[in-house]
Formats: structure tokens, C-alpha cells, sequence
């Protein structure tokens, strides 16, 4: 786990997992989808329950991705390690981008079961902010010039919205909410019939190994914007110590 | 054959999310591309400078 510390031991090693990790992700979306479209309908929901297929395993990444988050900013207050913050900016798109895919899902779910594409209840409402929250630390990464004050900012915004985590998932059980509760993640097992369940967990994992795709390849790309960003200023640095010595030698020509 | 019911709403919703997924790839994809044509070209840039 410490060799990972090293970017270029991380570069080498996602060289090499990068396209079975992909492959791997191609392969649990072909069953997922298969398995969905089979799937049959719900006694109440009808066919519309497909929607479940994709809206679920977003909302699980929604929290799953800002709990990764949370713990990278452990990582950077706490523990220092290098490659923490690179984890946590990188992630914050991908968080945003699956939250966005549960907003936009539940809410095609939800005019032709509830009536309405959106009510301000509690569920519906602690997402819509946790999708902000997103937003906001995407905006802090590219607002603080300094990486490493960036980094802190945005380490110590991640871990005061933790608060939404909680209320996201007893917000069902808190309020009365035109959401349904929790049928999945639950003591006392599923709710869900075994058909509709087993494509549901497939589809959960192939947006899991997406998100870890996705997540290796961002990484990748902050180490390299380091890398990128170091040189620059050496050339810089280089380009100066060079211009008097050009000055005096355009001047005494 | 009889049309299933709110089938605009299902293909709506694995529609924007296979768009949203394609742009996340994307845009990851491009970053690493750019990324890599730059630091290439500062190598390049400091080869021709100090030749290795």
C-alpha cells in the first residue's frame, strides 16, 4: 500500500490493471443489461421499474464516491500522503456526474409513478445538496491556485459535508417522504423479489468496477498535470537563470 | 403487439445516463491526451536544449 504512494509505482501499476479492469467492467454491464431487460415487470410499477437498473446503482455511487472522498481527506489532513489529494480530485467529477444520473433517473421515474418529476422532500432534497456540494468542491479545486491550500480547502469542506451522508440515508426513515424506504440495504435483507434483485446487484457492481475505471484513469491524469506543471516551472526557472547572461551577449554583439 | 407503458420515460433515462457516462469517459480520455502531447513537447523542448 505504501509503494502506491509513489506516482510512478501508481502509473506502472495502472498500466498494467487499467484494461482488465475495463474489460472486466464491459463484461458486468453486458450481463447487467441482459439480465435487466429480462427481468420481469413489477406487479405495481410495470415496466417502468427497469428505470431501477440504473437509478439505484448511481445513488449508491453518489454516496460511495464522497465516502472515497472522505476518506482521501483523511488522507491529506491527517496522514499526508501524497497521492490523497490527487484521489479526492479526482473524484469529485465522477461524484457529480453519477449524482446527476440519480437526480435526472429518479426524477423520469417518478412523474409516471408519483404524478410529479419533483417534490421537495427530504431524500430528494439531501441528493439535489449533495450534488452541490460536488459542485462546490469542483469549483474550489479550479478557484485556489496553490495545490496544496486547494487541497486543504477542499479536504476540510469534504468532511464537514458528511453531514448530508446520514440524512440522505434516514432522511426516508426521519420524514415522511413521497420516496419509498430503504429495500435493499436494510436490516432484515431485501424487500425485492430475487428476479428483480439479482440484475439490480450486477448492475451495482458494474457501476462500482466503472467508477474504479474511471477513478484510475483520473488519477492518472492529476499525477501527470503535477508532472506537467513541475517541468513547466523547471523550464521557467531555466529560461531565467539563461535571459541575463542572452541580455549581455545581445548587448557586448 | 401492444406498446409498453412510459416507454419514453425508461429510454429517456438509460439514454441520459449512457450520454452522461460517455461524457465522463471522454472527457477523461481528452485530458490524458492533451496532457500527454504537453509533457511530450517540454521533453522534446528540453531534448533539443540539453540533447540526452
Amino acid at each position: 500500500m505504501g509503494n502506491l504512494a509513489n506516482p510512478s509505482v501508481f502509473l506502472a501499476l495502472t498500466r498494467r490493471v487499467l484494461p482488465w479492469i475495463a474489460l472486466a467492467t464491459a463484461a458486468l454491464f453486458a450481463v447487467g443489461l441482459t439480465l435487466s431487460f429480462a427481468a420481469p415487470p413489477d406487479a405495481v410499477q410495470g415496466e417502468t421499474v427497469k428505470i431501477m437498473y440504473v437509478h439505484v446503482p448511481a445513488a449508491w455511487l453518489s454516496t460511495f464516491i464522497y465516502v472515497v472522498m472522505a476518506a482521501a481527506s483523511l488522507g491529506t489532513l491527517v496522514w499526508r500522503h501524497p497521492l490523497a489529494d490527487a484521489v479526492q480530485k479526482a473524484a469529485a467529477p465522477l461524484g457529480a456526474g453519477f449524482t446527476f444520473i440519480c437526480l435526472v433517473t429518479g426524477s423520469l421515474w417518478g412523474k409516471p409513478m408519483w404524478g410529479t418529476y419533483w417534490v421537495w422532500d427530504a431524500r430528494l432534497t439531501s441528493v439535489l445538496a449533495l450534488f452541490i456540494l460536488y459542485l462546490g468542491l469542483i469549483a474550489l479545486w479550479r478557484a485556489i491556485e496553490d495545490p496544496g491550500r486547494a487541497a486543504r480547502a477542499a479536504a476540510i469542506l469534504t468532511l464537514v459535508g458528511c453531514v448530508d451522508l446520514p440524512i440522505i440515508k434516514f432522511s426516508v426513515d426521519w420524514w415522511n417522504t413521497l420516496h419509498q424506504p430503504a429495500s435493499v440495504f436494510r436490516l432484515g435483507g431485501p424487500t425485492i423479489a430475487p428476479q428483480l434483485l439479482w440484475p439490480l446487484l450486477v448492475m451495482a457492481l458494474a457501476f462500482t468496477l466503472l467508477f474504479l475505471t474511471l477513478q484510475l484513469m483520473a488519477v492518472r491524469n492529476e499525477i501527470l498535470r503535477r508532472r506537467l506543471a513541475r517541468l513547466t516551472m523547471i523550464a521557467a526557472a531555466e529560461d531565467d537563470a539563461l535571459a541575463p547572461h542572452v541580455a549581455t551577449g545581445a548587448s557586448s554583439a | 403487439m401492444t406498446a409498453i407503458p412510459h416507454i419514453g420515460f425508461i429510454v429517456a433515462a438509460y439514454g441520459l445516463a449512457a450520454l452522461v457516462v460517455l461524457v465522463m469517459i471522454a472527457s477523461i480520455l481528452w485530458d490524458y491526451r492533451a496532457l500527454s502531447a504537453a509533457l511530450a513537447r517540454l521533453e522534446a523542448a528540453r531534448d533539443e536544449i540539453e540533447p540526452p
